[in-house]
């Protein structure tokens, strides 16, 4: 065989075993991680009991605390975890000439986990305060004074990060004042 | 016999290329286009569900054609290595269509009882992008294939007269 071939055959199994690894990479992590998202694993469970918002309106404040847990049965590190609540509130503003419905956002609180190891769970609170810009605030309104809206980030990335995933909920109503 | 033999093959593989490039990922995309988890829907939307179908499809027909040629050649013949350099760069331009397309970074609506209600995204970029440096060094691989057919012509050819006694090189 010519020695151009030789070298040609050692180049091209260097490219088989990296094609082959990376390959092994993406379809166990790729299963890994339809694993640790399917909801009938119950590997991720935000909130995990029952979340609290304490609503303070005589100091104008309000605290969340979200208590959740991950799983990870999978065979990578699960990295990159990242949880964002954010709570808006509406109202009818009297600095308006017509008491104009105003959306103002109250609360806003991105909080980085780190990683998870496979096979062990993370079991924390997340929990945050804000205020309430009460001033302002048209008591007469109707319905209510005040209605809260609250969105939602979770991110996380998988597999060496070589995938990422985020599941986003927007404006989930969370409740009313009175 | 043995050029009938090459088209055998080059319609294999363009058989094996049409499944892998076009029908799996359609069937794919097409699966997860709409999915639904405890009662919520997961939908892919049309717009970029036809953006992705379309890259793949054209890429995907333009890879098979060349590897039809590719393997319906001879072997060591430069007719081989220039569709098998052709080929590798088409497949780096499918790869990067994943990304282009909108395929490496899906954006799935959460639909509840007719409302959006947010989105799941999935970003598989940096997968993409490491087969695009495997590809890379194919190419460097079938660069070389190519420069050592044309140089080692000789050789090939008498090697290939000495195996087909009696027969006509056709490459």
């Amino acid at each position: 065989m010519r020695p151009s071939r030789v070298f040609r055959w050692i180049v091209r199994a260097f490219l088989l075993v990296f094609t082959l690894s990376l390959s092994a990479v993406s379809i166990l992590g790729g299963w890994s991680a339809v694993t640790i998202l399917n909801p009938s694993s119950d590997d991720i469970n935000i909130p995990d009991g029952p979340l609290t918002v304490n609503l303070d309106i005589g100091n104008s404040s309000m605290d969340i605390l979200v208590p959740f847990n991950i799983s990870n049965g999978g065979v990578y590190d699960l990295s990159n975890i990242f949880l964002r609540f954010q709570v808006e509130m509406t109202f009818g503003n009297t600095s308006t000439l017509n008491n104009d419905t105003t959306t103002v956002q109250i609360f806003d609180t991105p909080q980085s986990y780190g990683s998870i190891l496979p096979g062990q769970t993370l079991k924390a609170n997340y929990s945050g305060s804000g205020s309430l810009p009460l001033s302002e605030v048209d008591w007469f309104r109707s319905p209510y004074a005040l209605e809260f809206y609250a969105s939602f980030t979770f991110s996380a990335s998988y597999s060496l990060n070589l995938y990422t995933f985020t599941v986003n909920i927007i404006n989930i109503s969370l409740g009313h004042y009175p | 016999m043995g050029r009938f033999l090459n088209i055998f093959k080059g319609i294999i593989y363009m058989c094996v290329y049409i499944v892998t490039t076009m029908v799996i990922p359609f069937l794919t995309f097409t699966w997860v286009k709409e999915v639904q988890i405890l009662g919520v829907d997961i939908v892919l939307t049309q717009n970029e569900y036809e953006n992705i179908i379309f890259w793949i499809s054209a890429f995907g027909l333009l890879i098979s054609a060349t590897a039809f040629f590719n393997y319906s050649s001879p072997k060591q013949s430069i007719r081989k290595g220039t569709f098998a350099l052709v080929q590798i760069i088409l497949n780096c331009l499918y790869i990067w269509s994943y990304k282009f397309s909108g395929a490496t970074e899906l954006r799935f609506e959460i639909v509840f009882e007719i409302t959006n209600v947010g989105f799941i995204s999935i970003n598989v970029q940096n997968m993409v992008m490491l087969y695009m440096g495997v590809y890379f060094l194919t190419i460097i691989l079938k660069g070389y294939d190519f420069f050592d057919f044309i140089l080692n012509r000789k050789t090939i050819r008498e090697k290939r007269y000495k195996t087909t006694a009696g027969g006509n090189d056709l490459s």
